[in-house]
């Protein structure tokens, strides 16, 4: 408390200065400022810290500070934040619902009606898929808006022209009017819940981002490597080039290619990182425990266990976990908790279960990502005993 | 970009003031602070954008600006201080140079000297570019010849552009000064 008015007095003496440098201040001001400087210890400070010279005044140092910018990369971290307060909100949910669903059912059985029944049917809502969309983070602190059909050339730091259009964001290959020596300016490139986007890099390697999902990548790569950084999940085609290795640092796993095409799945609210691999040879090493790299072929899955940190490599159907990129939701016998996960990044909905061996049914199924999110559970419906009611953003499973 | 959404905060005095215009008030100035006390090259945006995000929801418990600004300067200085003594740079700098920039004294100092500044730097930089130039320079300790000679105009000029930038001061400084009172204006 001592504290905090000792710096509310500095910041009042800080007033009255400044408005005596300018020459605005008014008698009474005048006489708390004398009075301010009587205490011995605020004279000496001032005097340290001015030297009797008021002369100090630079506005040059608030030249390069952006504050739109800044502004706008706090309103995206609250946006997210305020997401990620959902999920923990339905955490509890799952807890209460866990220890209240046989009270409410035993309640249901003696006082229900069909009527209340009915009532929460009709209360259904649309629930978009997600779209293309995502923030590009540009190392100067801009922040810009990507959205799609929108094409805009953006200005890096060193004169460089990024094009943003319909195929996503690309970086220009025609390297004029670059100043080579900065060649670690670095951009990321962030997806809100239900979006996704897709980007070219400097050396042609393509990237779709799905949603909730990061990467950061320096606008023009070194001559020893290519090197990026992932959260959440990517698909790569990575662009051949055997004297510089692309690598890929997805949390606690690293991954090294040459030339080739592969899905990373890095979710922190997923219990595993996977590594799909479709075409080429990938080396993965794990940034946490000491054990020996592991190469993968095509068709084959890497999956590290966050749990006990352990890789371990099976052979999949490598389209089950990249149709994602190209629309597509593609499950084969994948819990209902799994499917729902996904639908909760791609739809921004919250999803609970009324009991909890619901979680762990098993679906098969083939739809369309951009889909509307009632069609697709009607279509499961259809083919078990569960339903889902909607309820604005929140998804509550049931058994018929 | 996508519109950018505001909050009344409401102080415990019945004060209102509004986020966006706090925080353009106090951003650039806070980082500048922030670097009086990073003695390593850390990234003082990110660190000062981090201590508004993590108070976001917590600026309505304040009783008045000024004790806003108070904690904004010492949350700010905790933040580079926990930086500073978790990093490995540590071994690199004296213990005293992080002793002098953990005391006390020091950041009383700080509070004084970028507060001073920003409240000036604020009210100059909303002048007309010509009155800001001639007090620019009359800040500097010139006189009216020097100001004349330097800006290539008659001393006479000087002098009535000084007294109209001074006047016109007078009201920058007010909307700097008094965000609460400003946000009332608008």
């Amino acid at each position: 408390m001592k504290r905090i008015r000792h710096t509310k007095k500095y910041i009042e003496l800080a007033e009255l200065l400044a408005k005596k440098t300018t020459k605005q201040l008014d008698d009474s001001e005048q006489k708390q400022l004398d009075e301010l400087m009587q205490q011995e210890q605020i004279s000496t400070d001032y005097k340290e810290v001015f030297k009797n010279d008021l002369t100090f005044v630079n506005i040059e140092k608030y030249k390069h500070i952006d504050t739109v910018a800044a502004r706008a990369k706090i309103e995206w971290q609250l946006n997210f934040k305020r997401a990620h307060k959902r999920n923990k909100r339905l955490e509890f949910l799952r807890y209460a619902a866990a220890i209240l669903s046989p009270i409410i059912i035993a309640l249901w059985l003696v006082y229900g009606t069909n009527e209340v029944n009915k009532e929460l049917q009709t209360e259904t809502y649309t629930l978009q898929a997600g779209e293309t969309k995502a923030q590009l983070f540009l190392s100067d602190g801009r922040v810009i808006d990507l959205e799609k059909d929108h094409t805009a050339k953006i200005k890096e730091a060193d004169g460089r022209l990024v094009l943003n259009d319909s195929t996503g964001l690309r970086y220009q290959i025609n390297e004029t009017n670059i100043n080579s020596d900065e060649a670690t300016i670095i951009n990321k490139v962030r997806t809100p819940v239900g979006g996704e986007y897709q980007l070219t890099l400097s050396d042609g390697t393509k990237i779709w981002l799905n949603a909730m999902s990061e990467i950061q990548y320096p606008v023009k790569f070194g001559d020893k490597n290519r090197k990026v950084m992932v959260k959440g999940e990517a698909y790569f085609e990575v662009a051949k080039d055997v004297n510089r290795p692309f690598i890929v640092e997805a949390d606690k796993v690293e991954i090294k290619v040459l030339g080739t095409q592969f899905n990373i799945m890095a979710y922190s609210n997923e219990q595993q990182i996977e590594t799909t691999l479709v075409e080429g040879s990938v080396e993965l090493n794990s940034l946490q425990s000491n054990s020996s790299k592991t190469i993968l072929t095509p068709g084959h899955q890497a999956s590290y266990q966050r749990t006990n940190q352990k890789m371990s490599v099976r052979e999949v159907d490598t389209d089950k976990y990249t149709a994602w990129h190209l629309g597509k939701f593609i499950f084969e016998e994948q819990t209902l908790e799994s499917i729902m996960r996904q639908m909760e990044r791609w739809y921004d909905i919250d999803v609970f279960y009324e009991h909890q061996d619901l979680k762990n049914y098993r679906f098969s199924a083939r739809l369309q990502r951009y889909d509307n999110c009632t069609d697709i559970f009607k279509k499961m419906e259809l083919t078990t005993d569960i339903t889902f009611n909607i309820n604005n953003k929140t998804v509550v499973v049931s058994k018929q | 970009m996508s519109p950018i959404s505001d909050k009344i905060i409401t102080l415990q005095n019945k004060e209102q003031l509004s986020y966006n215009a706090l925080f353009k008030q106090m951003y650039p100035g806070l980082c500048v602070f922030a670097q009086q006390f990073l003695v390593v090259s850390a990234d003082s945006e990110d660190l000062v954008q981090e201590v508004f995000l993590r108070f976001w929801d917590k600026f309505d418990n304040f009783d008045s600006l000024t004790a806003i600004k108070a904690f904004l300067f010492q949350a700010t200085r905790n933040s580079c201080l926990n930086l500073v003594r978790h990093e490995k740079i540590k071994q690199q700098y004296e213990a005293e140079q992080i002793k002098t920039v953990e005391s006390e004294s020091y950041f009383l100092k700080q509070v004084l000297k970028e507060e001073t500044n920003r409240i000036i730097t604020q009210s100059i930089n909303e002048l007309p570019a010509k009155y800001r130039k001639v007090i620019q320079l009359s800040l500097k300790g010139m006189v009216n010849e020097e100001i004349a000679n330097n800006l290539n105009l008659s001393v006479n000029t000087i002098k009535s552009q000084k007294i109209q930038a001074y006047k016109l001061l007078r009201t920058k400084l007010q909307s700097v000064f008094d965000i609460i009172h400003h946000l009332m204006m608008i």
